[in-house]
């Protein structure tokens, strides 16, 4: 029986189903960082993640293309804000993503 | 997650500002009685002592007010919460509100001179019930927002008031305040302006909204 779950985590095929716009690094961060906080301006999210601000702007289009990331632009005074919050799509695919992650890294790993 | 929420929420205290305002608080309640030592005041009434001190309250609160507003957050960035900070948050406003509530009645008390004033300890009650609910609202506040600076200044707080009054009864140095003081809200305010300068050179501007993100 353990051998049968041993051999379904530690099948890599797996990895080929995952989730790719969550698998790059720069928006798994920005997930990440989004799914603990309730909403963050894209200055907030710039100083935590170390990114610069087009690679940010970039990420971030990617994510709300797949309605991962709910992007509301407003205007305080006369200055552009950005508030930005992952939707509920967003964190249950990454919810998903790091359950996947975890299985296989177990499933390879488990036993070192 | 936790890790990292801590992470963002905690990187709002390298600015310094809250240890430059927890700096000058402390210092408003010792200026009164160093003002004195110096010969500088004569506060056979209370009207002064309590006009200097609430002057450098008005002035610690103007500046952490300000500070956090045009300086920290178009620096760092806005960022609301979840609802466990909140939470604790609001334990932390509700910890302030019970200390300034204890901080006038024992003002009040000691006026009308229902506390003992501790003519042989040197120790009026009202120093030992400052120290202890400092420790006590200090100690819990820097649990709750989890910054670890603020356990060192729940002593420092907790110690100024009681030291002071014990150093005027023993009575072996000529200004006790200003030496208290200088140990107690000198360590805040220095490091508080180390972190504020450092702060202010590693983001020297502000970042415009919207600048990458259209």
């Amino acid at each position: 029986m353990s051998k049968q779950k041993k051999s379904d985590t530690s099948d890599l095929s797996r990895l080929l189903g995952i989730d790719k716009v969550i698998h790059e690094p720069a928006r798994f961060m920005i997930l990440a960082y989004l799914s603990a906080v309730e909403s963050a301006d894209f200055v907030f999210l710039l100083n935590q993640t170390g990114l610069t601000q087009g690679n940010l702007s970039f990420h971030l289009s990617k994510l709300e293309e797949s309605d991962y990331v709910d992007i509301e632009k407003q205007f305080i005074g006369k200055r552009p804000h950005t508030l930005l919050s992952i939707t509920d799509k967003g964190r249950k695919a990454l919810k998903e993503h790091l359950k996947v992650m975890k299985e296989l890294i177990d499933g390879l790993f488990g036993a070192y | 997650m936790k890790a990292l929420e801590k992470k963002a929420f905690r990187s709002f205290f390298k600015d310094g500002i809250y240890d430059v305002f927890l700096g000058l608080i402390l210092l408003s309640f010792g200026l009164p009685l160093m003002l004195n030592e110096f010969g500088w005041l004569d506060y056979e009434t209370m009207a002064w002592p309590l006009v200097f001190a609430l002057a450098l309250n008005i002035g610690a609160l103007v500046f952490f007010v300000f500070g956090k507003k045009y300086i920290t957050v178009p620096r760092l960035g806005l960022v609301h919460f979840a609802k466990t900070r909140k939470r604790k948050m609001r334990h932390v406003r509700l910890l302030l509100v019970f200390s300034v509530l204890v901080g006038v009645a024992t003002f009040f008390l000691t006026l009308f001179k229902v506390l003992p004033v501790g003519e042989k300890s040197g120790i009026p009650a009202a120093g030992l019930i400052f120290g202890i609910q400092a420790l006590i609202v200090f100690s819990l506040a820097a649990y709750f927002m989890d910054f670890t600076r603020l356990y060192l200044y729940a002593f420092l707080f907790a110690v100024s008031m009681p030291v002071t009054f014990w150093l005027k009864k023993i009575d072996i140095l000529a200004y006790p305040s200003l030496y208290v003081s200088l140990l107690t809200a000198g360590p805040m305010l220095v490091v508080g302006w180390i972190l504020f300068v450092r702060f202010l050179r590693q983001f020297p501007k502000k970042i415009e909204q919207g600048a990458g993100d259209e």
